[in-house]
């Protein structure tokens, strides 16, 4: 089938198979080499990418679910100004993901954020969907938290949710 | 650096592997289906080469040819246009086996390693009092959530390999062995990754040496993918000890067996390594320690997590808290009761001053208010009957060590080479490239000596057919005692480049001659660990964590507590600890200034997270729970036991 969607900025029209995994589009489809993880499903956690702003594991995406949507790796992602205001938070609180998980955790921090969530449980519920276990909750916590007062501070509009 | 690949996804193969189901079987029939020039299939035989990995002079199968040695071991590659096509096929092949009914003796494994000092007492006039302790650790076996894709393609006469890999030279070694490609032109493309444990050492290397194989079978590029695995030997110790009147040890005998899977990789370092663990701080008239390794038809437990002194450390802390216990104090009361201000020289580690650990131990017994708790827990244990109290408070603590032993370092010939050039800069020839973090705290120090304020002119030269081997990246050796290594090589180039014709050139390898033991000593540490059984779901918890570390120096703090961070919590985990949301880890790092040897901060932090735990868990759950990793069932099973 024939699918349109934005990827990093770019809108593509892919043709696939309609099940097959957005991890492996952006690998074998689209040359990505971010997504270094495949793990056929095993929700290894690694291989996090932002559908219209929320995080989500690119192996659980099947083709069809990205129709008409927008896609951004970390490879972009790393680029853009929230990715410093991640980065500043992981100063402030004085502790920073491992190598391994440092793209999907950011990804899904970003999604905290640009959300707003503050409620400690609905941010760990959130990060559980990432194995590693690099970092202890209350760290994770204060990073979202610092990063949502570095957005405000930069005057960012968020969405509104209704 | 080369240039990485360039070429089209479309026009590669892609490659999956079939795993054993079983381990000490052998093949009774391998049926293919039929496969078109698209397809390719490899099995033992189809290597050109040699079928084995070969690591310190241990060896084993790439891919099972008659015998399936362990669980997960590899039977055959599947190489297919796309991986979708790949699964697909390797659904139509069958694999049948057969239990092999005589297992064969592994005849390659080392003889038990035994070190003592003193005659030990025969204690059967009944002058000593005896005690007993047992430590185990149960196997862990498991996928550890990394998929590693290796690719291997060809460029005019050589051939490309990109991969993760702790040891660059591993990988052409064996791409050598199985290909019979000269080494030379085998040129390696490093991936990044972060190694936790012992990952991206033999697997790259053998998905590497099926890779281009494959490679050079179609033609074509041929990128392979397998799921990583994590295993840790299942671990037993027993000590038994003669105390006097005052229950103080006086004799102590410590025997350690090690199941490290079907095929033993570096026995004898993990035998010094462990051994190091196993000798004990305080003053003995008599010691015997043994470390015997020992096979089973399960997953190689490559490194084994940390070559033994994590676990012989947590074995020796659990020890001293039984003790502890016996005694009727806390363990830290009792330790500075039966300590001396320094540590006894062996051949193993030095005898190194206590002060440093007694400091560290006071900061977290304090911090964590150790004596209030574990007091506190063993009176309520009393009171509480059947069921427990289902709380515990446990303390480590510990010195570090650096790298490999000073044998292994003289046997294995790593080196390295320094040159100082005609342009006045300093150029390093060495195969360990390793996290651009690492790499400019090298460079700094590197320029500090030769050149001041140009780090920059200090340069790492790119990996080619001439790159010298430095030795793999496995239990941080290229940060500890590869660290000292160049500065030494400095601080002599410094003194060269004025004597001699530019561009002098200096190679250093890995044997460190200022070691007077197996090991050098490098930062103390201790750590409280807290934990709690949930009352109704039995599930293990641990509630907070307390650690002070002390190192000679410090180069990047933010980065050492960060290590130490992670490495807790992977312990924690990996032991089945729940963390809940109050969790917290509390940090006290200290230096005392000395520019001294660096320690592999996993290590330390790992054995003394495991003893720490391994003791709360005790004085929570009991006498049975002394084996980790422990789930919610096993404390149920502990406790019905119990009733």
């Amino acid at each position: 089938m024939k699918i349109d969607c934005t990827i990093d900025g770019k809108t593509l029209t892919l043709s696939l198979n309609s099940d097959k995994p957005l991890s492996l589009i952006l690998r074998e489809n689209t040359g990505d080499d971010v997504a270094v993880n495949h793990c056929n499903g095993n929700m290894c956690g690694l291989c996090v990418v932002l559908v219209d702003s929320k995080a989500m594991l690119s192996c659980m995406v099947p083709a069809f679910e990205i129709r008409g949507k927008t896609v951004t790796t970390f490879d972009s992602f790393k680029r853009t100004r929230n990715m410093k205001d991640i980065e500043k938070a992981y100063e402030s609180v004085g502790s920073y993901p491992c190598q391994d998980c440092y793209a999907s955790r950011s990804l899904v921090f970003e999604s905290l954020i640009e959300e707003g969530t503050t409620d400690p449980e609905e941010i760990l519920k959130e990060l559980s969907i990432i194995k590693c276990p690099c970092m202890d909750p209350e760290d994770s916590i204060n990073i979202v938290l610092k990063g949502i007062e570095a957005r405000r501070k930069r005057n960012v509009r968020r969405p509104q949710f209704s | 650096m080369a240039d990485r690949k360039n070429f089209s996804r479309y026009n590669m193969r892609c490659g999956i592997l079939l795993h054993a189901k079983a381990g000490n079987e052998r093949i009774a029939e391998l049926k293919l289906p039929d496969l078109d020039a698209r397809y390719l299939a490899l099995t033992g035989s189809d290597l050109p080469g040699s079928n084995t990995i070969e690591f310190m002079g241990r060896s084993m199968p790439l891919i099972a040819k008659e015998t399936i040695s362990y669980k997960d071991q590899i039977v055959l590659a599947l190489f297919a246009p796309d991986y979708e096509s790949a699964t697909l096929m390797m659904r139509e092949v069958s694999l049948s086996t057969e239990p092999i009914k005589e297992a064969e003796e592994n005849s390659t494994l080392p003889d038990s390693l035994e070190y003592s000092w003193g005659d030990m007492y025969d204690n059967s006039d009944g002058k000593y009092k005896e005690a007993e302790t047992e430590f185990s650790l149960t196997r862990i076996a498991r996928h550890n959530r990394r998929l590693y894709t290796v690719t291997a393609w060809m460029e005019g006469s050589n051939m490309h390999i990109e991969a993760p890999s702790q040891w660059v030279e591993l990988i052409r070694d064996t791409v050598e062995r199985a290909t019979g490609y000269p080494k030379r032109n085998i040129i390696v493309h490093l991936l990044q990754y972060t190694a936790k444990h012992d990952e991206y050492l033999f697997e790259p290397a053998m998905l590497a040496a099926i890779a281009a194989t494959a490679t050079i079978r179609t033609g074509l590029p041929s990128e392979i993918r397998d799921d990583g695995f994590f295993s840790r030997p299942a671990v037993n110790v027993k000590r038994q000890v003669l105390l006097d009147e005052d229950s103080r040890p006086v004799y102590e005998s410590a025997e350690m067996i090690v199941d490290q899977g079907a095929f033993a990789f570096a026995p004898e370092e993990y035998q010094r390594q462990a051994m190091t663990g196993l000798i004990p701080p305080y003053p003995l008239k008599g010691f015997r320690g043994s470390v015997k390794i020992t096979s089973s038809p399960s997953y190689p437990a490559s490194f084994c997590g940390s070559l033994g002194y994590s676990e012989a450390l947590a074995a020796t802390e659990y020890h001293i808290s039984r003790l502890a216990e016996e005694a009727g104090t806390t363990p830290n009361l009792y330790r500075a009761a039966i300590e001396k201000e320094k540590r006894k020289f062996t051949d193993y580690i030095p005898g190194f001053e206590l002060d440093g650990q007694r400091k560290c131990t006071e900061t977290v017994v304090k911090s964590s208010s150790f004596d209030r708790k574990w007091s506190a827990n063993t009176f309520q244990k009393e009171e509480f009957g059947l069921l427990g109290y289902l709380k515990g408070i446990g303390i480590a603590t510990g010195t570090g060590i650096a790298g490999f032993s000073t044998t292994l370092s003289k046997e294995s010939g790593f080196s390295a080479m320094m040159t100082f050039t005609q342009k006045q800069n300093v150029t390093i020839n060495t195969s360990a490239i390793t996290h651009p973090g690492t790499m400019k705290i090298w460079k700094k120090r590197i320029s500090d000596k030769i050149i001041p304020g140009r780090p920059e002119g200090v340069m790492f030269l790119d990996p080619g057919p001439d790159t010298m081997d430095s030795g793999p990246d496995v239990l941080s050796r290229l940060v500890a005692s590869f660290t000292l290594q160049l500065d030494s090589a400095a601080k002599r180039l410094s003194v060269l480049k004025e004597t001699e014709k530019l561009p002098v050139s200096l190679k250093f390898d890995a044997e460190n001659t200022y070691y007077p033991c197996e090991f050098e000593n490098s930062g103390n540490a201790a750590v409280v660990c807290e934990v709690k059984i949930d009352k109704a779901t039995m599930i293990p918890s641990v509630t907070g964590v307390w650690g002070a570390f002390n190192f000679p120096t410090i180069m990047d703090r933010s980065s050492l507590e960060n290590s130490i961070r992670r490495t807790i919590m992977m312990t924690l985990r990996e032991n089945g600890m729940n963390v809940p949301l109050s969790f917290r880890i509390h940090l006290d790092l200290s230096e005392d200034g000395t520019d001294d040897t660096i320690s592999s901060i996993q290590q330390l932090a790992r054995g003394l997270t495991l003893g720490a735990l391994s003791n709360a868990m005790k004085q929570a759950a009991g006498d049975k729970s002394a084996s980790l990793p422990i789930s919610d069932e096993e404390i149920n099973k502990i406790f019905r036991e119990e009733e």
